[in-house]
């Protein structure tokens, strides 16, 4: 489905932008591509519950606390102390979720018919190169004041 | 048909146009007040922090003022790191070498980052471009030359990061570190004042203490070569 409505958008541009014929047409697929979309989703479509565990891919230890949410949305978890997770919606085929944390790569999970009943994540880390510059200000009036104080 | 393809290109120079004077017209108060909603928050989930600070606000430029303001309110830059990570890349002598150290402290700057909010210039463009990309907006982290007061710059030893970052398909440069404070000579504390100069600044100012390794970044043609960069006084 998702990938019919994103060749819909160009065809829409160019002939909302050039033609009025091709505009009517094009609205036509449009409702006609909705009306299936209805129709796929008023289907029980198969969901899957996510469970697993992410591991660094340079220690081998469990991670904690990565945030896993799903894709484009606000909808997430933690993985736990032993980097254990169970995402907290059941999600359909083609659906992704995304893994992230302060110094690691981010990582994506899309979720297939054939997805194990346990997935595990590797993430990597993400070194910088650490350059660093300080402006320094002129000697400061504090200097003075912290001296007439202890006096 | 002609006509209306030839309107739409006109309201595209148009507009092209107006980005010249980029944000004058555009108060970002309302962004701040944003950004100051969430004093000293954690960064153990920064998709939700980009959120918080994003969501409320409209236009791309204001969406990274919020992330802009709060990196610089709630970042500190620690001499203490600043001159650990100098001293050991001065002590390597091979590319590997260098590339391994940058390995071990990418760890303990990720660390500082976490725990105590207190970094060296790569965090604070590290945290600008993942709150960045995590509120949708292209964001990059540029190595470079900046040259302040006290440094004494030289072609092998680049020593600055910052950030360019595309808004309304534009690219801009901004400085978080400079941005945020500074450290006092005396105490080698750092000491925060918000300086808005090292925000989305005319890239031909920007350039006159900062020089990217990769001339792209520079946003703007010149021919002033690095050698003349490093050796201009402020």
């Amino acid at each position: 489905m998702k990938t019919n409505s994103i060749s819909n958008g160009p065809v829409f541009g160019q002939a909302f932008t050039f033609s009025g014929s091709r505009y009517a047409v094009t609205m036509v697929f449009m409702l006609l591509g909705m009306l299936a979309f209805a129709q796929t989703s008023a289907q029980p479509s198969e969901v899957y519950e996510v469970k697993g565990v992410v591991l660094s891919t340079e220690e081998n230890t469990a991670l904690t606390g990565v945030n896993i949410y799903l894709k484009d949305t606000n909808v997430g978890t933690f993985s736990d102390a032993n980097g254990k997770f169970t995402f907290p919606r059941k999600l359909k085929v083609g659906e992704t979720l995304v893994f992230s944390f302060v110094g690691l790569k981010k990582q994506e999970y899309m979720v297939a018919t054939n997805i194990p009943e346990f997935i595990e994540i590797r993430m990597e880390e993400d070194p910088l190169i650490c350059l660093g510059e300080v402006w320094m200000d002129a000697p400061a009036k504090s200097k003075q004041k912290r001296r007439s104080s202890t006096h | 048909m002609r006509l209306l393809a030839c309107i739409v290109v006109w309201i595209a120079v148009l507009s092209a146009r107006a980005q010249v004077n980029d944000f004058k017209g555009l108060d970002f108060g309302r962004a701040d007040s944003v950004a100051r909603l969430y004093p000293n928050y954690l960064l153990t989930n920064l998709p939700d922090l980009a959120d918080k600070l994003t969501r409320p606000l409209t236009n791309e430029a204001e969406k990274f003022r919020a992330i802009f303001t709060w990196v610089c309110l709630n970042i500190r830059n620690d001499y203490e790191l600043y001159l650990k990570n100098k001293q050991h890349r001065e002590q390597c002598k091979t590319e590997a070498e260098l590339k391994a150290w940058y390995k071990e402290f990418s760890k303990t700057l990720y660390h500082e980052l976490l725990n105590n909010h207190k970094t060296i210039c790569t965090g604070y463009a590290y945290l600008i471009r993942e709150l960045a990309l995590a509120s949708g907006l292209e964001c990059i982290i540029v190595d470079g030359y900046g040259r302040t007061p006290g440094a004494r710059l030289n072609k092998n030893f680049p020593n600055h990061n910052w950030n360019a970052v595309k808004l309304n398909g534009k690219w801009y440069l901004c400085d978080a570190t400079w941005a945020s404070g500074r450290i006092d000579q005396a105490s080698k504390k750092f000491v925060g004042r918000y300086n808005d100069f090292y925000f989305l600044t005319k890239p031909q100012i920007f350039n006159r203490n900062h020089f990217p390794l990769d001339s792209k970044w520079r946003l703007v043609s010149t021919n002033l070569p690095i050698d003349k960069f490093l050796r201009l006084k402020r």
